[in-house]
């Protein structure tokens, strides 16, 4: 152990050979034995320093987190812990890392009382749940910032809760629209910012990844009245009402009147027939953005389109809204105040 | 070393839990040692962040190596070994970083103590203790500590130190005559308290005798 100390730490004179070269030295230094027994007996007198709260606290939590890890195992869920990796909700929210790690981050500073910084950092510490120290209080005592990957996880799966929780409140009790008029409000909490995705509509491409997915929309309560296709069908204008009638006409209307394509509660979906058009074997679907939705409410006047797809037109992007009877094709910003309104056909019967 | 009652599980037993997987096993080990553990940590480093620091690593380390641990020693050497090795690793890393000392022992500074970082030194004569410590050269003062102020054996302090029973001696007779000096005073009043020259059971024979 005392191989590799840096040569400062080296004392040249530590090997003593024998007892009595040593008894040479003290007595050439003027040192007795009992002045140095003195300063034994000196020093056994201090009293043991008493092991603070915090770092008792501090280093109990670190071997928590080193114990679920080693429970977890290398499990998935560990594995995100420990690298920070978010989670991603079934509502779309994603919650960060490091939102778990600063709360966490927030707890171990409180437990360790208000703190003098020392700014200082350590090399590669062993400790996978690393404890920094950090301050800014006055009382001149050092403190200490754990972030155990317990804390870190809890956190981060509260947060995941929380969300799908409140994204289902928000869907299932939210101002649903109905046939006899405009009565969506499009005002949605939890999943306002983000594009859900999630298997809906898939015929035959439909994979069992975006079917448990669609299943973990259902369990949340989500129940989205219509989805986004794209198709990657090439409207024309000459051919518009054709090509979206050869489309409906391979899309059964659901028993509610709304569009073949919502997934049902449970997440089963209504598949469209074996004969569907190429450009309608959209393998996956997304639910709309809520500006997508109030749009296209705002356009069919609260009735569930038949379908909504991703598309172009005339060799441009666009949303072909379709209805029983009505076709939209509007810009990708389509919003209530402004649909981008490209063309609008009435299908007739 | 072991204070643990008859009615509780040995620290063998504990780490060998630990090793089979119970989640408290070494938990229960750590509270049980972390005074003695602490107080190791702290007397080597000199000061409280970096004690904290090194002990920390240390029980991290032991934590996962304690399926190496054979029995050849007792658990409570073997986990002071690491605690001594994570702090003499902590304060080598910083050397490495910071200007050094010239390696002359003349030269050494008396580091002015922390004030108020060692919620347990609440009196000058600690403080000055502490002061006279960080003058020794990390392996020195870890000997002292071991020997002088923790009351290991020069065997035991021998095994946790992994070096040979004469350099613990050694270290110890060095430390404490570049000691002697900062303490004087200290001494002084230490004696006219007591009335009494030396502790009970200590001797300088128990780790300077050599």
């Amino acid at each position: 152990m005392s191989g590799d100390w840096p040569p400062e730490w080296d004392d040249p004179e530590e090997e003593f050979p024998s007892g009595a070269e040593q008894q040479d030295a003290t007595g050439s230094a003027g040192i007795g034995e009992a002045q140095l027994a003195e300063v034994t007996a000196y020093l056994v007198s201090v009293p043991a320093p008493v092991m603070p709260d915090a770092v008792a606290a501090r280093i109990s939590a670190a071997l928590a987190a080193e114990a679920a890890a080693r429970a977890a195992n290398g499990t998935q869920t560990a594995n995100d812990a420990r690298t920070g990796d978010g989670t991603q909700a079934a509502d779309g929210t994603r919650t960060g890392g490091g939102t778990g790690a600063e709360a966490a981050a927030a707890k171990g500073g409180t437990g360790a009382g208000a703190t003098a910084d020392s700014g200082r950092t350590l090399g590669t510490p062993p400790a996978r749940a690393r404890v920094r120290r950090h301050g800014g209080g006055a009382s001149g005592h050092h403190g200490f910032r754990s972030i155990p990957i317990k804390a870190v996880t809890s956190v981060m799966a509260g947060l995941v809760v929380i969300a799908g929780i409140g994204y289902g409140i928000s869907r299932t009790s939210g101002p649903a629209y109905s046939n006899s008029g405009p009565a969506y409000s499009g005002s949605s909490s939890a999943g306002s910012a983000s594009e859900n995705t999630f298997a809906a509509a898939a015929p035959a491409a439909s994979s069992a990844a975006s079917a448990s997915s669609a299943a973990g929309a259902g369990s949340l309560g989500i129940s989205p009245q219509f989805v986004v296709t794209a198709s990657g069908t090439k409207y024309q204008a000459a051919t518009l009402a054709s090509q979206v009638r050869t489309r409906l006409s391979h899309s059964p209307v659901a028993s509610n009147g709304g569009p073949s394509s919502v997934p049902g509660p449970s997440g089963t979906s209504s598949v469209p027939a074996a004969g569907a058009s190429k450009t309608a074997a959209a393998g996956v679907a997304h639910a709309p953005t809520t500006a997508l939705r109030a749009c296209v409410l705002h356009l069919t006047g609260g009735q569930p389109p038949r379908f909504v797809d991703r598309a172009t037109y005339q060799g441009d992007p666009a949303y072909v809204i379709a209805t029983s009877n009505h076709v939209w094709v509007v810009g990708l910003g389509c919003t209530t105040a402004d649909e981008e309104l490209v063309t609008s056909v009435a299908l007739g019967s | 070393m072991s204070d643990q009652a008859s009615a509780e599980p040995s620290d063998a037993s504990l780490l060998r839990r630990h090793a089979d997987g119970d989640p408290e096993a070494f938990g229960v080990l750590f509270k049980r040692h972390s005074g003695r553990l602490w107080a190791v940590a702290l007397r080597i480093t000199c000061d409280p962040d970096d004690a904290a620091d090194a002990l920390q690593d240390a029980m991290i380390s032991a934590f996962r190596r304690a399926g190496d641990f054979r029995g050849e020693s007792a658990v409570t050497t073997w986990l002071h070994r690491i605690v001594v090795n994570a702090s003499l690793d902590l304060l080598r890393r910083r050397s490495a970083r910071s200007v050094g000392w010239s390696g002359d022992p003349d030269d050494l500074p008396v580091l002015e103590p922390q004030q108020g970082t060692d919620s347990a030194s609440g009196t000058e004569s600690r403080l000055d203790v502490d002061a006279a410590l960080r003058t020794l050269p990390p392996p020195q003062r870890a000997a002292l500590v071991l020997v002088d102020m923790l009351g290991y054996s020069v065997a035991d302090a021998s095994g946790i130190l992994g070096v040979s029973e004469g350099t613990v001696k050694s270290r110890c007779a060095r430390g404490r005559m570049k000691l002697l000096p900062h303490l004087s005073h200290l001494r002084s009043d230490y004696s006219r308290e007591r009335n009494q020259p030396v502790a009970d059971g200590v001797s300088f024979e128990q780790g300077g005798g050599a």
